[in-house]
């Protein structure tokens, strides 16, 4: 934890914030750019960097900072968007690198079993990055990061009833376009 | 857009579920990228430095719990079996699915449980655990001022050689077996931020935290020589302790850092390059 407000000064601890968040921020940005693994990556890259050189601008703790990150991650997604409309038939060269392999080698069962489950993650991820950017903000938050409802209502600066219901509708989006092609 | 079969829908728990299980991971590219990074270049890499963040004594505490908790988990053996065991090689973290990790363990031998902190519990010289172990034991080459060397641990279950240095307020346990002498676990929690790492051009891994237990419960009667227990652990990110596991020669190495002044990811990386 960072021990004072505004104590990113120091390489040291900017250091140690990298060290804390790295993996938070990455995810989070794979989760909203969708990838592939080497922009994402290099969007990870830039976000430090954009928060080291802006770092005399800071003021607060790590819960603070990690939101700035977030901020920051935020606008260089939607940065790289504009240069470059992603392609939703991306996603599944996306599944196919290790970034995600973890996640299927836990998959349990037969082999007819895995590849069946590797199809609906998939299938996924292709109805996560086809909801609106801050609907699928919030449920990378919610579910790839673990943030409870009442935190990202504070990050987004909305209510939590508000926050619960767009999560609900986008879940029950993911659910009516299941089916759909 | 692949078409899933009507009947496959997930619900919607099912579809929360799954979005939980997608844990992307880094690949080595990134470190090495950001190894450049200017904080990075502003610190010198051989400097040892402490954890400066972690202050709470009181997690000193917990951290040896957790450890010993660590080692109980590796050390006995798992009802039921451990998904992970099916990999006969670790290397490397497993994720569990959750934070949260229940495991009932039974306890054949009073030696299965041992406290690693005790100091007394490493009574071998370093020459003496490497004739019992049978291979070349290596140890921290570049040691730093704060630390010295207590004693080693010879464990015949897994053939393992550990090493306990200790400081002030740390301890740092170098442990070693060879890749041939079958499986070990060391399972992290699902959020569990795990970090590629290079040590020198060897990728490795490092983890920041621990097991926490948060209730114990013996089930059999005290009677009975062999004793089980029902253990339920959360994963802890603000433990102060942090592993580096990697994989080298035909054999797994560990440097664990334990308590307060414990070690970063950087000093860790500079004393692993430094086994000799």
């Amino acid at each position: 934890m960072l021990a004072h407000p505004n104590s990113l000064q120091d390489a040291e601890s900017f250091s140690a914030l990298y060290a804390r968040t790295q993996l938070v921020i990455f995810r989070f940005i794979y989760g909203l750019h969708g990838g592939p693994l080497k922009d994402v990556e290099d969007l990870a890259c830039d976000t430090y960097l954009r928060a080291w050189k802006g770092r005399d601008r800071f003021s607060g703790d790590e819960q603070d900072a990690l939101c700035w990150l977030f901020t920051i991650a935020r606008h260089l997604v939607i940065d790289a968007h504009r240069r470059r409309k992603i392609r939703l038939d991306d996603a599944s060269e996306q599944l196919d690198d290790t970034t995600l392999a973890s996640t299927f080698e836990s998959t349990q069962g037969s082999p007819e079993d895995q590849v069946s489950s590797r199809e609906q993650y998939i299938h996924l991820w292709h109805l996560l990055q086809s909801l609106p950017d801050d609907r699928r903000e919030m449920l990378v938050l919610r579910y790839m990061l673990g943030w409870q409802v009442k935190q990202i209502a504070q990050y987004l600066n909305m209510e939590e009833n508000t926050v619960s219901v767009y999560i609900r509708r986008s879940l029950e989006q993911i659910r009516h376009n299941w089916t759909l092609e | 857009m692949g078409k899933i079969p009507h009947q496959d829908v997930p619900v919607e728990h099912q579809i929360e579920k799954m979005l939980g299980e997608i844990k992307p991971q880094p690949t080595a590219r990134l470190s090495n990228i950001m190894a450049e990074a200017p904080w990075v270049q502003s610190v010198p890499a051989e400097k040892i430095r402490y954890f400066r963040s972690w202050k709470a004594a009181r997690k000193y505490v917990w951290g040896t719990v957790a450890f010993i908790l660590m080692l109980l988990v590796v050390s006995v053996l798992f009802i039921p079996s451990f998904r992970a065991v099916a990999r006969q090689i670790i290397y490397s973290f497993i994720f569990e699915p959750s934070n949260q990790l229940e495991v009932q363990v039974t306890l054949t031998n009073p030696d299965d449980l041992y406290n690693f902190t005790d100091p007394h519990n490493f009574p071998l010289s370093v020459q003496d655990a490497q004739v019992k172990a049978g291979f070349k034991v290596k140890q921290v080459s570049s040691l730093p001022d704060s630390l010295r060397l207590v004693g080693a641990r010879f464990d015949p279950k897994y053939n393992s050689v550990t090493i306990l240095y200790e400081g002030k307020d740390n301890q740092l346990f170098l442990t070693q077996r060879p890749l041939s002498h079958g499986a070990d676990v060391f399972s992290v929690g699902s959020d569990a931020q795990v970090k590629l790492v290079m040590i020198g051009d060897i990728q490795g891994e490092f983890v920041i935290g621990g097991w926490k237990a948060i209730s114990t419960e013996r089930i059999s009667p005290d009677s009975t020589p062999v004793s089980t227990v029902n253990i339920s652990a959360v994963w802890d990110d603000n433990l102060p302790q942090s592993t580096l596991r990697w994989q080298t020669d035909g054999n797994v190495f560990e440097l664990r850092s334990l308590g307060e002044g414990g070690y970063s990811e950087s000093e860790l990386i500079y004393l692993a390059n430094g086994l000799k």
